[in-house]
């Protein structure tokens, strides 16, 4: 193998390594996150995210809500009127108060990544979290 | 009748113990309760199985609905709670599934009990019928004594307490029973899984070919489980 070669097996095998490194967590996230959807969302909101009638609201619409509405009706979840797709909602989600910022991160993940289909959404930091839950004003802690 | 040996419990009403005619070979639905076996003077065998309790609740529109006006109906029922934080939606859901594909047919009738008298009034489950997208010319939800409908929750061979420690205040089983056209509890299936459900409708298209006479003979409780 000439020295080109080498240079371009080193090169792959870096380029593996980034990808393993880079997509790994992701997935693992995405996985996390699914467990807990399946745990503390899917009775109501359904598999896909479709909701319920006029229940309870679809979650899939990506342009029904912006990620810090998301995170913030996750921890406190969400009382009052809520206009989805031209229909109004008007019940109850429970909090989960029982999520730590990390679970908050994977559920929150899952969500856009799966229900949403946010294909090019940047994967959400840990960091963040604490900060979007500390701007939660339009929560209605119950 | 003389009845001889006499009484014995048939199958078991749990998951576990639940068998379905789609994969019996005689493709019949089995009788799940208490069945009784019998012989009369000339040695004939015959046979009995324990009916459903007729029962008088109020339903979503605030009238007295008897089990009485719904002889002759296959029905699917479930047990429920409008705030119920857990499996409700899904079990609603899936009765929505069930009515989609039978609406209009008056053969059959869905019914949900709610557990949860208290907050559950006949305007509160009609809202809740109405936001659900339930026909409840077909789909009744109905309301009662709580000791009563837990009562009927168990002779459905299915489970219903309040239980401060449960989510929303109420533990309860997700099934869905299927009863036939004599008031016989058929089939359950578990309400939050989907293919449960098909399975729950593939059954249902056998009672529906079923002729009304066929099986033992139902044996109808001397108390009904009845609320003014």
């Amino acid at each position: 193998m000439n020295k080109w070669g080498v240079l371009a097996l080193v090169l792959g095998i870096g380029l593996a390594i980034w990808a393993v490194l880079r997509i790994k967590p992701d997935s693992g996230s995405i996985a996390r996150g699914e467990k807990l959807y399946e745990l503390h969302c899917l009775n109501c909101h359904g598999e896909k995210g479709e909701g319920l009638g006029r229940l309870i609201p679809p979650i899939h619409r990506p342009e029904a809500y912006s990620d810090a509405e998301l995170i913030c009706a996750i921890r406190y979840g969400k009382k009052g009127e809520l206009q989805v797709g031209g229909i109004v909602y008007d019940g109850v989600m429970p909090p989960n108060f029982q999520l730590d910022e990390g679970e908050i991160r994977d559920l929150a993940h899952f969500v856009r990544k799966k229900i949403k289909n946010c294909g090019d959404c940047q994967e959400l930091e840990l960091a963040e979290i604490p900060v979007f839950l500390s701007n939660c004003t339009l929560a209605q802690p119950l | 009748m003389k009845k001889q040996a006499v009484f014995f419990l048939v199958l078991g009403l749990s998951f576990g113990a639940c068998k379905t005619g789609t994969d019996s070979p005689s493709g019949s639905l089995p009788f799940l309760g208490e069945m009784t076996f019998m012989t009369d003077a000339n040695g004939r065998a015959d046979s009995s199985v324990q009916a459903l309790p007729e029962w008088r609740f109020i339903n979503q529109n605030g009238d007295t609905m008897h089990s009485k006006n719904l002889a002759g109906k296959i029905r699917v029922s479930d047990f429920f709670f409008t705030t119920c934080p857990t499996i409700c939606p899904r079990m609603s859901g899936q009765m929505l599934r069930i009515q989609e594909r039978y609406k209009g047919d008056e053969r059959i009738m869905l019914l949900s009990f709610s557990i949860d008298a208290q907050h559950d009034t006949a305007e509160v489950l009609k809202s809740y019928a109405e936001k659900l997208g339930a026909d409840t010319r077909q789909w009744h939800f109905l309301t009662g004594e709580p000791d009563l409908i837990f009562e009927l929750a168990s002779a459905h061979g299915s489970f219903a307490e309040a239980d401060a420690n449960a989510p929303g205040g109420f533990a309860h089983s997700g099934a869905l029973i299927l009863s036939d056209r004599q008031n016989r509890v058929r089939g359950m299936y578990d309400g939050t899984n989907p293919k449960e459900v098909d399975r729950l409708m593939a059954d249902l298209e056998l009672l529906l070919k079923e002729p009304v006479e066929f099986g033992p003979k139902a044996l109808e409780l001397e108390t009904g489980l009845h609320h003014e």
